[in-house]
C-alpha cells in the first residue's frame, strides 16, 4: 500500500509546497506592489501638479495672454494657437490618414510588384509610427518653414495670395485714411519701399469708418482741378455780374443782406456736387469783404477770395485734401486670414502641417485597425448586389468602421495637442502676444508655453506652468471623454 | 465610292443602334471612371506618406552632407570648423557653441541619452512588466475594466507635464536625501556623540557618491522619462498576456503549476515577442524623449575624456548624478535660441538628428520584426 515512489514521503511534499506557495504568494504581492507603485506614481504626478496649479486658475488665467509677469500670464493666446493648430493638423490629417488606411487594407494588388509596393506602404507607416517627434520637427522646418530654400528667405517672397497693400495718411485732425493700392501694385519689392524707409510698417485692421477713397497722384489732381475751375464759370459769373449791379460810383455797396442775395444767386448759378449750405456762410462772408472796395486790384483779390471758397469747397469735396499734403504716405498691408506666401514661415500652417506629419501614422493605424474589423461578409454582401467596390467600401465597411475612425483620430489629435517639440523645432519659443489672424501668423502654443514657463528662473512661473498644465489636462481629459464616449456608444448599437 | 459610302455609313448605323436601343447604361463608364479617380486620390494619400520618409531621409541627408562640408564653417570670429565624419562618429567631445576651437564627436550625445534611456527602463521595464501580470493573471476583471482606460488616458499625458513633474518634484526628492542618514564614526570606528544633546552625530550617506545630485541630472530626467514610459509598457505588455489562450494556463494548472509558475513559465514565455515589441517601443520612446530632458537633464556640453586617471574618466562619463545633453536635448538648445540659418551648430543639429532617426528606426524595426516573426499562434 504505501509504495515509497507513487507516493513521496507526506512531509516532504509539503514542505515543498508550502515552499511554492510562500513563492506564489511573495509574487503576487511583488505584483500587486508593481502595480500600486506605477498607480501611486502617476497619482503623485497628478497630485503634485494639482496643488501647484489650483492656486494659479482663475477666469483671469483664462482671459490673460502672455506676459513676462507671472500674475499677468494666461493661457487666452496660447491656447488660441493650440487650437488654430491643432485645428489645421486635423483637417489635414483624416483625410490622408483614412484614404491611406482604406487602400492599404481594401485595395490588396495581386500584382507582385504592386504588393510588394502595397507591403513596403505598410511597413513604412509602421515604423514612421516611432520617428521622435522632434525629428518630425526638423522636417517641418526645412520642407514648409524654409521649403529648402527654394523660393529665398522667408517672408520675402513675391508670390502672395490675400494680401491687400494700403497708404495710409494721416491727416491734420489726426485721422488715419486707408486708401486701398491698385490691385497691381501689391507686395512687388520694386514698387514697395524698404522697410526702413516707411515710420510705419505693421498688419493693419481696416478702420470701418473711413470713408472710401481712391488715391488720386498730384498728376492726377490737376484735370480735375482745371475740371471745377471750368464748371466753376457760371457759379464766377454770377458773381460778379451780381457785385457789379451793387456799385455806386465804381464801388461795390454790399451789406450783410446784400451778400447772402448775391451768395445765394451765384450758388444757384453754379453746379455742384459739394452741399453749398455748408460753405454758404463762409461764401457771404467773403463777398460782405468787396464792400467799399473801389480799386478794381482790390475788388477783384476779394471777389476771388470769394471764388476760392467755392472752389476750394468743390474740391476738397470731391478730392480730399488730406490725401493732397505733401508727406509720403506709409505703405501698410491687411492680411486676410488665407494669406500665403511661400515659403511658409514659422507660423500656424508650418505648425498644424508639422503636426500632421506626427500625427499622421497614428491616424491611419488606427484606421487600418478600425476597417480590419469589419467583416469581410459585409463587403461580400455589397459586392453580391452588383455594387462596385468603392460602393461596397463607402456604404459598407466604411460606415462599420466610423467609430473605430474617429476614436483612432480623437486620440490622435490629443497626443497633436500636447506635442511641444515640432512646435519648438519649427517656432522656437518666442513670445507671441497675438493670436494667429492668417495662416501665416507667428503663434503660441498652450504646451510651448508650459515649456517655457517651466523653464522661468522665477519661482512664480511654476504655479503658472501648473495652472497651464492643468487647462490642457482638462482639454484632454474632455477629448478622451468623447473617444470613451463614441467607443462605448458604438459598442452597445451593434 | 458613292456606294462605299453608304455601306460604311450602314456599318456604322448598324454598330450603334443597337447599342442606343438597348439602353446600353452609360453609367456603368461613368462608375468605372470614377472608381478609377478614387483609387488615384486613394494611392495620392498613401504617396504623400511615402513621401514623408523620402522627406525625412532627403533632408537629414542633405543637411549632414552639409555638414560634412571639407570646405567648413566659419562663425563670427573667423574660425573655420571642418568636421569629418569620422571626428563625428568617433568623437569624444561635443563642444558646438563654445568660441574657439570646436568639437563635434557625437559619442557623448549618445551616452547621455543611453544613460537617461537607461534608468527609465531600469524602472519601466520591470515595473511594467510586473504590474501587466498582476493586471492579467491576477486581477479581477472589474479592476482590469477599471485601470486599463486610466492606463490609456495617462499614456495620452503631454510629455511636456512628465518633465515639469521632474523638475518641480522628482529632483527636490533627489536633492533631500539626507533622511538617509549615516552615524559618524571615529578613528576606532566608534560613533561619534553630540557632547550636549547626547544625540549621535549623523551625516548624509555618501555610498560611494551615488546620491549626490547635481540641480540637473540624468536620474531625475529618467525616472521621469520611466514614468512617462510605464502606461504603454503595462498596457501593451498587459495586452499581449491577455492574448495567450487560456487552454496554455489550463494545461499548466492541470499540470499541477502554481499561478506564480504559470505566469514566469508559461504565459510571460508564450507572450514574449508582444512584450519585447512593447518593450523595443518603449525605448525608442525614450530614445527619442525630447520635452523631458530639455527641462530637467541640464543639458550642459560634456567631453568624455577629462584630464585625469581613467578610473575618474569612467566613472565621470556614467554617473547619473550630473547633467547630461542627450541627443533631442541638444537639438532643443540649438533650435530654443533660433539658430542662425547656415551656422555649424545649425548643421550639426540635422548630423544628430539622423544618428536619432537611425537608432530608433532600427529599434522600431527590430521590434516590427520580433513581432511578426516570433509571434507564437494558437488558433
Amino acid at each position: 500500500m504505501a509504495d515509497p515512489a507513487n507516493n513521496p514521503p507526506p512531509g516532504r511534499t509539503q514542505r515543498s509546497n508550502a515552499g511554492r506557495m510562500k513563492r506564489d504568494a511573495a509574487f503576487r504581492t511583488l505584483c500587486l506592489c508593481a502595480t500600486l507603485l506605477a498607480i501611486t506614481m502617476l497619482i503623485v504626478l497628478l497630485l503634485s501638479i494639482l496643488t501647484q496649479g489650483v492656486g494659479g486658475l482663475s477666469l483671469d488665467f483664462l482671459r490673460q495672454g502672455n506676459s513676462s509677469d507671472a500674475a499677468d500670464a494666461g493661457v487666452r493666446i496660447s491656447l488660441v494657437g493650440s487650437i488654430v493648430v491643432v485645428a489645421i493638423c486635423a483637417v489635414c490629417a483624416i483625410p490622408l490618414g483614412v484614404g491611406t488606411a482604406v487602400l492599404i487594407e481594401e485595395y490588396k494588388p495581386r500584382h507582385p510588384a504592386l504588393l510588394w509596393a502595397h507591403n513596403f506602404i505598410e511597413t513604412n507607416i509602421r515604423n514612421l509610427a516611432g520617428v521622435p517627434s522632434i525629428v518630425y520637427g526638423i522636417l517641418g522646418a526645412s520642407a514648409f518653414a524654409m521649403m529648402f530654400g527654394l523660393f529665398g528667405p522667408i517672408g520675402q517672397s513675391n508670390f502672395t495670395i490675400g494680401q491687400d497693400w494700403y497708404d495710409l495718411y494721416v491727416a491734420e485732425d489726426k485721422k488715419s485714411y486707408y486708401i486701398p493700392r491698385n490691385a497691381s501694385l501689391r507686395y512687388d519689392p520694386e514698387v514697395v519701399p524698404a522697410s526702413e524707409d516707411l515710420t510705419y510698417y505693421t498688419s493693419k485692421s481696416l478702420d470701418e469708418t473711413a470713408p472710401e477713397f481712391t488715391w488720386i497722384t498730384q498728376e492726377d489732381v490737376e484735370p480735375t482741378r482745371t475740371r471745377i475751375q471750368e464748371e466753376m464759370d457760371a457759379f464766377t459769373k454770377a458773381l460778379k455780374d451780381e457785385v457789379k449791379k451793387t456799385r455806386v460810383n465804381r464801388t461795390p455797396q454790399i451789406d450783410r443782406a446784400k451778400a447772402e442775395e448775391i451768395a445765394d444767386a451765384a450758388i444757384a448759378a453754379g453746379t455742384w456736387e459739394s452741399d453749398p449750405d455748408t460753405f454758404r456762410d463762409e461764401l457771404t462772408e467773403a463777398i460782405a469783404q468787396i464792400d467799399g472796395k473801389g480799386k478794381l486790384k482790390d475788388r477783384i483779390t476779394y471777389q476771388n477770395r470769394a471764388i476760392a471758397v467755392a472752389v476750394t469747397a468743390e474740391f476738397s469735396f470731391r478730392v480730399p485734401d488730406t490725401m493732397m499734403i505733401g508727406k509720403p504716405p506709409v505703405r501698410v498691408d491687411e492680411k486676410h486670414w488665407y494669406y500665403l506666401s511661400l515659403p511658409f514661415g514659422r507660423g500656424v500652417l508650418t505648425g498644424g502641417l508639422t503636426l500632421m506629419l506626427v500625427i499622421l501614422p497614428i491616424v491611419i493605424v488606427a484606421s487600418q485597425e478600425a476597417l480590419r474589423a469589419v467583416p469581410g461578409s459585409y463587403r461580400q454582401g455589397a459586392l453580391a448586389l452588383g455594387a462596385t467596390k468603392w460602393q461596397s467600401i463607402s456604404k459598407t465597411a466604411l460606415p462599420a468602421a466610423i467609430p473605430g475612425i474617429c476614436t483612432g483620430t480623437i486620440l490622435a489629435i490629443s497626443r497633436a495637442i500636447g506635442e511641444a517639440a515640432p512646435l519648438l523645432a519649427i517656432g522656437g519659443v518666442g513670445y507671441v502676444t497675438t493670436t494667429p489672424g492668417n495662416l501665416l501668423d507667428r503663434f503660441s502654443a498652450l504646451p510651448l508655453n508650459i515649456y517655457k514657463w517651466s523653464g522661468e528662473p522665477n519661482r512664480d512661473f511654476q504655479t503658472v506652468a501648473a495652472a497651464g498644465i492643468i487647462v490642457l489636462l482638462v482639454v484632454l481629459l474632455s477629448f478622451n471623454a468623447l473617444a470613451i464616449y463614441i467607443r462605448h456608444r458604438a459598442s452597445k448599437h451593434q | 465610292m458613292p456606294v462605299l459610302l453608304t455601306v460604311s455609313i450602314e456599318m456604322t448605323d448598324a454598330t450603334s443602334t443597337p447599342a442606343h436601343t438597348l439602353g446600353r447604361p452609360r453609367s456603368v463608364t461613368l462608375r468605372a471612371v470614377r472608381e478609377r479617380l478614387i483609387l488615384a486620390s486613394l494611392i495620392c494619400c498613401a504617396g504623400i506618406t511615402v513621401a514623408i520618409t523620402l522627406g525625412i531621409i532627403f533632408i537629414l541627408a542633405r543637411e549632414t552632407i552639409a555638414f560634412f562640408d571639407p570646405g567648413g564653417h566659419p562663425d563670427d570670429q573667423g574660425v573655420n570648423t571642418v568636421v569629418k565624419p569620422g571626428d563625428f562618429f568617433f568623437g569624444l567631445q561635443w563642444n558646438p557653441q563654445m568660441g574657439g576651437v570646436k568639437h563635434f564627436g557625437i559619442w557623448p550625445l549618445i551616452l547621455g541619452t543611453l544613460k537617461v534611456a537607461f534608468v527609465a527602463m531600469a524602472f519601466a521595464l520591470p515595473v511594467g512588466l510586473i504590474a501587466a501580470v498582476w493586471l492579467s493573471e491576477y486581477a479581477k476583471p472589474r479592476v482590469r475594466a477599471f485601470i486599463k482606460p486610466i492606463l490609456e488616458v495617462l499614456a495620452g499625458v503631454p510629455t511636456v507635464v512628465f518633465g515639469f513633474f521632474a523638475v518641480t518634484f522628482i529632483t527636490p526628492v533627489l536633492l533631500r536625501w539626507e533622511w538617509l542618514q549615516v552615524a559618524v564614526r571615529d578613528e576606532n570606528g566608534n560613533k561619534m556623540v553630540d557632547p550636549v544633546t547626547k544625540e549621535v552625530i549623523t551625516e548624509p550617506a555618501g555610498l560611494f557618491g551615488l546620491f549626490e545630485f547635481g540641480a540637473f541630472n540624468a536620474m531625475s530626467a529618467g525616472l521621469a522619462v520611466g514614468i512617462m514610459c510605464l502606461p504603454i509598457v503595462i498596457s501593451l505588455s498587459e495586452d499581449a498576456l491577455r492574448a495567450v489562450p487560456q487552454a496554455l494556463r489550463e494545461g499548466s494548472y492541470g499540470l499541477g503549476a502554481s499561478k506564480f509558475e504559470t505566469s514566469t513559465r508559461v504565459v510571460v514565455p508564450a507572450a514574449l515577442s508582444g512584450v519585447s515589441a512593447a518593450f523595443l517601443l518603449a525605448i525608442a520612446r525614450a530614445v527619442g524623449e525630447t520635452m523631458i530632458v530639455a527641462l530637467a537633464a541640464g543639458l550642459s556640453s560634456v567631453k568624455l575624456v577629462e584630464q585625469g586617471g581613467a578610473v575618474e574618466n569612467v566613472k565621470s562619463a556614467l554617473s547619473l548624478n550630473e547633467s547630461v545633453l542627450p541627443m533631442t536635448g541638444f537639438i532643443v538648445n540649438v533650435y530654443k535660441g533660433d539658430a542662425e540659418h547656415g551656422s555649424i551648430a545649425y548643421y550639426s543639429t540635422y548630423a544628430v538628428a539622423a544618428t536619432l532617426f537611425v537608432m530608433t528606426l532600427g529599434i522600431t524595426i527590430l521590434g516590427n520584426l520580433i513581432q511578426k516573426r516570433f509571434r507564437e499562434k494558437y488558433d
